[in-house]
Formats: structure tokens, sequence, C-alpha cells
């Protein structure tokens, strides 16, 4: 059990996971302005948001007992997935390596928010519950598709050995953006921040929440984000550093440099796509992802013939 | 001492059975579940006897009698199961009591448990075959229990088990007897031993035979068509027998005439696989569109039963390979397989005894008109959402090890096919998610309306029946080595090791204990630092539409997924014209029987029903299908019930005197 668990990976995974959330929100949200043409908010200002959330009473609006214990399921599940990641060379705790169960759990963060969003009387709270349910629906294949490339030609599912087995071929680079877009939607960025949707369905999943059960839930999904896109720079990261030799903790240290500027150049172009995008429809997010499940499905065959 | 107590278990079925003959409804009801809750936990008492000295023989009434790591796996599914539904069935049949005949109940429950103990007991192919149609018999008997909604639903469960089902293992026994040459002498591993000295051709016809019978028994697409009516027309703690026991009857019987009578080939795998896949596609999507609560159960117990048998593909085409790390993914497969075939036992029977409960709390089950039961039943309400938590495979539930070890051996088998059926078990993962987010949504979610708010909570026997199969998904969910300690007994020990923390094989593991504690540490932690403070209470925001009717204000169970349905049309379509062409079959069918039946039955004298062609028994006039057409031993039985209960009762004293004879 022991030689599962890293002291450093706990701090390390603790702190990045934490308190790099709102602190890349606070980028992207200067991002976007800029690109409008605004001022924009100081950058620690998710932090002044969730404080102040934090600090606020919530109301009931039932009295399921689901509706306030569904923002911290949500909250342990992205802080559960993340502690599968390794940071530097350190994983925190190592209950599994294998990458399908690292996206399962990662999906209870889904799952726990559509139990609270369902737990109410509320239409627009559950439309925004079915909608996560949706997006869920139609990115899972191509998640699926893009694992069983990486399965087929590096031979492995292992967080691991994916980055440091996997061949440069033309598949393995295609499995790669599908792995890129999969988790860009499954973070419900614009334009996929259909589940959300303030001006459209009042926030939806978010509705009923206020005060501290809002700012958890809010947490959560930024969290998710983190997570997601501290993966994608982990498979980035080891593939870049495969040739040079990098071994004790100074090595561990430069991966970890490595995965932290990767996801600090990453965020801001999240942003900017974000700033640029307007949202669709939940008919047009599904029928992109369908379509984009389909040509997923012609790149597993190109990887079958053993390009 | 492991055959003592199938004795045992045996003779408290039959003295289960034989209740019913003295007594008013409710004791009868009482005492043949309690016989019935007694026998199963002698069963469970036979597996951890068992355990360790397998393989066991031995005989029970002249039968030749065989319990190794298959047999077990599948007893452990009959007694985990029928110790929960027995004690649900002390309270839920009182909803039946305007219809009385308790007695057929008893004698028709027991029966099916027995026949489905000594099914997976048996060593010999005849005396499998005898018991296959006892099964067959007392659990049509029981689907038909209502004698309305359910009959047409029985009778086309019935016919396609005698044309899909009995027939075709009736020609395999026909075959194993032209090769051993007597009936006594046809125990499986006799008729594997004489299987060589078959033509090509023979063996062909075996192998199809074998597979026709069980893909029906198990609902297999295209065999699938019967298994949503029967399912959910039936009383639901027989509907969890059905669903729970009777199809992984189809399962055992396929692992066992593949490795112990034939031998498993390429080929055949391959087909197996396939269909699964298949299976576990068109189950799925056609669950997620129905808004009837026990038949978007058993469509998904159709989807459920694709995964099992792709696990079971699996290990048949790469078990015999000669490349050991591909033998290795092969067993990993078929241990998949068997495990999830216990997972969706303890799941799905979980299920459905909840939605039996809601029904018998609400008098519905029809999801559109459902709200709010969590408030009204919260014990119904989490169980309910563990095993939908199960079934859906989200981690740290017992549905979550076994769809992921699925995937494992679908991925790492490194052939095109297998990685594509693990693709869509993958995706139709999440297809059984949005559907059991539906399902536990519509019915406990929001608030109750008119029809729920005056549902209560259900009796306690009710509720210990769902409990006993709801915790378990938790329990093997975080311990799967509990579960997989039996499921990997008949590959043996070394393709998974097992321990404390988890299970792993190859370099993968999965630690659900060490998550639980991660998972359970972060929740805890956060929920010390900033617990909720949610002391106000307020209406839903409705935007401010005054005159909104409160009641409607939410998603109704028919409004999930339109889109998504609709993107997928064409498919259900295409299924639509299958199911067509599958009525057609069982139409001509039955006017086949008809046909014959005038011979032996003088229609006409039925009272009320003067039977042309089959749309007369269709419509309306069904009341009196079963006397006209397969249940003239049924309409026997109750003649005799009626006149004498006597005379009933002798014979099955003399039955109980012989089996007591045989025991001491």
């Amino acid at each position: 059990m022991m030689e599962r668990i890293s002291i450093v990976g706990i701090v390390a995974g603790v702190v990045i996971t934490a308190l790099l959330p709102p602190f890349l929100d606070g980028i992207a949200r200067r991002v976007k302005a800029r690109v409008q043409y605004r001022v924009g908010p100081p950058i620690m200002q998710t932090f002044y948001d969730l404080q102040k959330l934090f600090g606020l009473p919530s109301l009931r609006p039932t009295e399921n007992k689901w509706f306030r214990v569904a923002p911290y399921l949500a909250l342990a599940s992205a802080f559960s997935a993340a502690f599968l990641l390794p940071y530097g060379k350190w994983v925190p705790v190592k209950f599994s390596g294998d990458i399908v169960v690292f996206l399962y759990v990662l999906a209870m963060v889904s799952v726990a928010i559509i139990i609270g969003a369902f737990s109410t009387q509320n239409a627009h709270s559950n439309i925004g519950g079915h909608r996560e349910m949706m997006m869920l629906l139609s990115v899972e294949p191509i998640l699926g598709i893009a694992l069983g490339i990486f399965a087929f030609k590096a031979g492995t599912l292992s967080l691991s050995e994916i980055p440091l087995k996997v061949p440069a071929s033309f598949s393995t680079v295609l499995a790669y953006l599908l792995l890129i877009y999969a988790a860009y939607a499954e973070s419900g960025f614009v334009p996929f921040d259909v589940a959300e949707a303030e001006t459209e369905i009042a926030g939806g999943v978010l509705v009923e929440y206020s005060g501290r059960l809002l700012g958890v839930l809010e947490y959560a999904m930024l969290a998710k984000r983190l997570v997601l896109l501290w993966l994608l720079s982990t498979f980035l990261t080891i593939p870049i550093l495969r040739g040079i030799q990098l071994t004790g903790i100074a090595g561990g240290l430069v991966v970890l440099v490595v995965q932290l500027i990767l996801v600090l150049v990453a965020y801001p172009i999240i942003a900017a796509l974000e700033a640029t995008n307007a949202r669709y429809r939940i008919d047009q997010a599904v029928a992109l992802n369908t379509r984009i499940f389909l040509l997923s499905l012609v790149v597993l065959a190109v990887a079958a013939v053993g390009w | 001492m492991v055959i003592y107590l199938l004795e045992l278990s045996l003779s408290l079925f039959v003295l289960g059975a034989i209740s019913g003959l003295v007594l008013e409804y409710k004791s009868v009801i009482r005492l043949s579940s309690a016989f019935a809750t007694l026998a199963s936990l002698s069963l469970i008492a036979l597996i951890v006897e068992a355990y360790g000295h397998l393989p066991i023989k031995g005989e029970i009434l002249g039968t030749p009698i065989m319990i190794d790591g298959l047999s077990l796996v599948f007893l452990t599914i009959i007694g985990v199961v029928g110790l929960a539904d027995a004690i649900y069935t002390f309270n839920y049949m009182d909803k039946y009591e305007k219809l009385g005949k308790a007695w057929v109940f008893a004698l028709a429950y027991n029966a099916f448990l027995a026949s489905m103990v000594l099914i997976v007991t048996t060593s010999h192919l005849v005396w499998f075959v005898f018991w296959w149609e006892i099964m067959t018999f007392s659990s049509f008997v029981l689907v038909v229990w209502d004698e309305k909604d359910s009959l047409w639903a029985g009778v086309e469960y019935y016919i396609t088990m005698h044309l899909a089902s009995t027939l075709p293992l009736l020609l395999a026994m026909a075959i194993g007897y032209s090769v051993v040459g007597s009936f006594d002498g046809m125990g499986f591993s006799d008729v594997a031993a004489h299987i060589g000295t078959l033509s090509p051709g023979l063996v062909k016809l075996l192998y199809a035979s074998f597979l026709l019978a069980f893909m029906a028994k198990a609902g297999v697409v295209p065999l699938h068509f019967w298994l949503p009516p029967a399912h959910s027309s039936a009383p639901s703690d027989v509907s969890t027998l059905l669903s729970g026991v009777m199809i992984k009857m189809a399962v055992y019987g396929l692992v066992r005439t593949t490795f112990f009578i034939l031998k498993p080939t390429v080929t055949f795998g391959y087909l197996v696989a396939m269909l699964g896949v298949v299976t576990l596609v068109v189950g799925t999507l056609y669950a997620l569109k129905q808004t009837n609560a026990k038949r978007l159960l058993a469509y998904h117990s159709v989807g459920q039963m694709g995964y099992i048998w792709l696990g079971v593909g699996i290990g048949i085409t790469l078990i015999g390979n000669s490349n050991s790390t591909l033998a290795f993914i092969g067993a990993l497969g078929l241990t998949a397989g068997l495990f999830h075939a216990l997972n969706h036992a303890l799941f799905k029977g979980s299920l459905f005894l909840s939605a039996g409960a809601i029904e018998y709390a609400s008098g519905t089950k029809d999801l559109n008109r459902l709200s709010g039961l969590y408030k009204l039943m919260p014990w119904t309400g989490i169980f309910a959402l563990f095993a939908s938590l199960g079934i859906s495979g989200v981690p740290l539930f017992n549905g979550f090890v076994s769809k992921w070890m699925i995937y494992e051996a679908g991925y790492y088998s490194k052939n095109f096919w297998f990685v594509l059926g693990a693709l869509f078990a993958l995706l139709i993962s999440a297809v059984t998610l949005a559907s059991f987010v539906k399902f536990y949504n519509s019915a406990f979610g929001g608030e109750p309306n008119e029809l729920t708010s005056k549902a209560k909570e259900v009796p306690g026997s009710m509720l210990i029946g769902q409990g006993i199969l709801s915790l378990l998904c938790l329990v093997i969910g975080v311990f799967p080595a509990i579960a997989l300690a039996i499921a990997t007994l008949p590959v043996g020990k070394g393709v998974i090791t097992t321990g404390v923390l988890g299970l792993s094989f190859h370099s993968i593991y999965f630690s659900p204990v060490l998550m639980a504690i991660v998972f359970g540490v972060i929740f805890v932690a956060f929920l010390l630092l900033l617990p909720p403070k949610a002391k106000e209470t307020a209406k839903p925001w409705d935007c401010g539409s005054t005159l909104f009717p409160e009641a409607t204000y939410r998603l109704r169970a028919s409004d999930y997924y339109r889109p998504y349905e609709k993107r997928i049309s064409a498919f259900y379509a295409l299924g639509g014209f299958f199911g067509d062409l599958g009525s057609e079959v069982i139409n001509r069918t039955i006017a086949a029987y008809v046909w014959v039946g005038k011979y032996f039955v003088r229609t006409a004298e039925i009272p009320w029903v003067t039977v042309k062609d089959v749309d007369d028994l269709r419509d309306g006039m069904t009341l009196h299908l079963d006397d006209a057409l397969i249940m003239p031993v049924v309409r026997f039985v109750k003649v005799v019930g009626i006149l004498s209960k006597a005379a009933v009762l002798l014979v099955l004293i003399i039955v109980a005197a012989v089996l007591a004879a045989l025991i001491w």
C-alpha cells in the first residue's frame, strides 16, 4: 500500500489542483476581456468570487439531501482523479495506473452534478442536467476511440506508459487530436458550455445553487477542467522529454515545470477560443460530436491498417 | 456434506412448494417464502462449504451431480438473489391477494428456484434438458400470473422457448444419444469423450443447436423480443428471478457446453462475441427510450447480457491461443463475463425489486407519472440509486469493475474486432448511465405530485430484499476480491491477482479500496472545511412565471434524450422491422398451434371465445388463451386443485417422502 503513495505527490497534487484552477480562470477572464477590448477583472478575481461564495449561506429548494451532498461528491471526484496523475515524477496515490479508470473517476464529477441537478423540481436545472448527460453521451465514444488507438499502437493503456511507448505515427497523432477535442468538449468550454448556459437556461445545472454550495460546485467544475488539461500536458510533456535523460529529483522537477508551462500556455489559447466562439445549441453540439465520432472510427481503421 | 446441503436445500424448496395446500393466501405466501429463504440460505452454506473442495461429485434422486467452479459461480447467483427475492416476496405478493391461487404460486416459485439449482449442478445432459424444461414451464406460470396483460407476453415467451430453446436442446440431445447409444450414459464427460466420432456436419449442428438454445434463453439479439414484455409484465419478484437468475442459466449452459462438451473454437468465439456486441448495442439503445420502469429494466437485461457474451466470447476465442499473453487475455475475458453475470444478478435484481416497490407504493410503473418519491421512500431511493450506479458502471460500484475488465480484455486482445467491441461497450456504458439518470431521477427526483404524494415506504421485508442486493453492489465495488474469489474459480488462480486492496493482472491494477479512502478523505475534508450552510428553504426559481403549474415544472421521462433518439431514429426503424418480423413468426406459430390444438381441445367449449385466427386470441378475448393452447396441464392442475387439493397433497407428500428417504 505504501509504495503507491507519494507524500511529495500529494502535496504537489493538492497545491496544484486546489490553487491553480481559480488562478487559471483569472487569467482566462483577463484574456477574454482583452480579446473583447475590455480591461477585465484582476487576475485573482476568481479567488475573490469563491471566497465570497464560500462565506454566504445557501438556499434550500428541496428537502432532498442529494442536492446538498452532490457538490461535495463532484469536488471529491475531481480531486480523486487529480491524485492519479503524475506531478513531475510523483503520483499522489496510485490507486490505478489505467487511463480508463482515470476517465471514469473524472466522469463521476458529471454524475454528481447530474444527481444534484435532477433532485430539484426545476425545469431549467433538469434541462441542464439532461444536457450534461447528452454531452457525456456524445463525447465518451470519442474518448473511447482515442484510447482504442493508444491501446492498439502503444500496446498499453497505462497512464505512465502511453506517453513513453506511443510510436510517432499518423494515427497516434490523430488520436492525440481526438483526445484534445474530447477533453475540450468534456470540460465544457465555450462553445460546449451547453449544460450551464447562463443566457439561455439561467445557469442550467447551477440555477438552484447559491452561496457556499454554488462555490463548491463551481470549484469542482474548475478543478475538473484543470485535471483534464493536466492529463493532456502530461501526455505531451513526456514524449517531448523522452529523448533527454532525466533522473532523480532534478529530472522530476524539470518534468513538473514543463507540465506547468504547457498548462499555462494552453489556458490563454483556450480562453481566446472561448472569447471568439458562440455557444452551440445542444443539438449542434451533439451533431458535431457525432461527426467527430464517425471521423474517429475512420482513424481507428487507419490505425488497424498499420499507419 | 456438500451433497447433504444440496439435498437440504432442495427438500426445503419441496416443502415450500407444497406449503400452499392447507392455509389461506397470506399464510401460504409467508410459509413458502420462508422455506425458499431457508433453502437459499442453505445454498449459501453449501457454497462456503464447497469452496476449496472442488469438484464435488455425488448423486441425488439417482441423478448424477457435479459441483465445480463454474457451478459455484451460478449457485452463488441463485443463492444470493433467491435469498433477497424470497424475503421480498413475504409482503410483496399481498398485492395479488385478489387472485388467490397462492398454492400455485408456492409450487411454481419454489419449483422455479429448485430447477435452476439442479440445472447448474447436474452433470448429465438429459437431466439438464429436463430441469431446463421445468424451469421454462414454472417461469411461464409465474409470468402469466395476473392472467390479463401478461398473457400475450407469457405466450410469446413460452412459444419462443419451445421453438428456439427446447427444440434445439432436444436436437442436441438426440445427437448426443446417437454417439453415446444410451440415455443413461449421457453425462457431459461421456458425450465429450464420444464427440470425436461425429461427422463434421453433425458437430457443427451441435454447436449451432446449443448456441441457438442459449441465445433464445439469454435474450440475445435477434431472439430478444420475448424478454422485455415477459419481464415487465410478470410480478416484480418474478422479474427479479427472470432477469437476475434465469437468463444467466443460458450463460451457464453456453460455458458448460462449449468448454465441457464441445471444444472452444476461434470461429465460435467470434460468433459469441459479435452477438454480444450487437446485443449490447440494440438492447441498451432500446432501453434508452422506454418510459415504463420495468420495460426499461428489461431492455437493459438484454443489453447487459450482451456485455456478458462479449466477455465470454473473447474467452472462447483466445483461451486456447498458443500465445500465452493472448491466452491470458482470453481467461481474463471469460472471468470478466462471469463476474459481470454475477454483478448483473445483483444490480438488476435490486432494480427490479425497487421497481416493484415503486409500483407497490404508488400503483404505477409509468416513469412519466412518477415524481419526488425520494422524500417519501428514502430507503428504496438509496437502494435504487446504488443499483443504478452499479449498472451504469460508476467507480466504487460493482458494475464498474467487471465492465472495466471486459474493456481491458477487448483493448489488450490486439484484435481489431475486439477493440471495436470494447469500444462499443464503452459507448453503450454511457448510454446505460443516461438511461438510469432518467430511471432514477424521474421516479425519485423533484417533488411528489398528486399521484405519488400518498405513497408510503414499503414494508420492512421488501426493504431487506432490496437492501441485500443493493448494498452488495457497493461492497463488491469496493472489495471486488470477495466476488472474484468465486468468479475466478472456473479459470483457476494466477490469471487475476486479487488482494485486500484490489485486483491486478498483467501490469494493470485497480485498487477500489485505496480509491474509496482517497475519495472519502477528500469528501469528508471538504464537508468539514466548508460545511453546507443551507438552513433557509425557498421554492425552486421558475423565472417569475407565477401562473406556471408547479407539478409540471420538470422534465418528463419521455422528454429525456429526444435529440439523441432522433439522431439514431434510423436504427430504431430497423429494429421495428425486425420486431414485426418476429411477431409474424410467432403469429404463424400460434396459428399452427391452434390448428393442431383443435384436434385435442374443442375451442368452442371455452366460454365466450370463438377462435378463428390469431387476432382473436390477441384482442380482448385472450382470457382463456392458456386453456386453448398450451396450458391443458395448468387447467388440469387447476381443476384438480379446485376439486380436491387433497389429491395433489397426496402426490406431493409422496414426492417429499421419496426425497426424504433418499436423504437418510
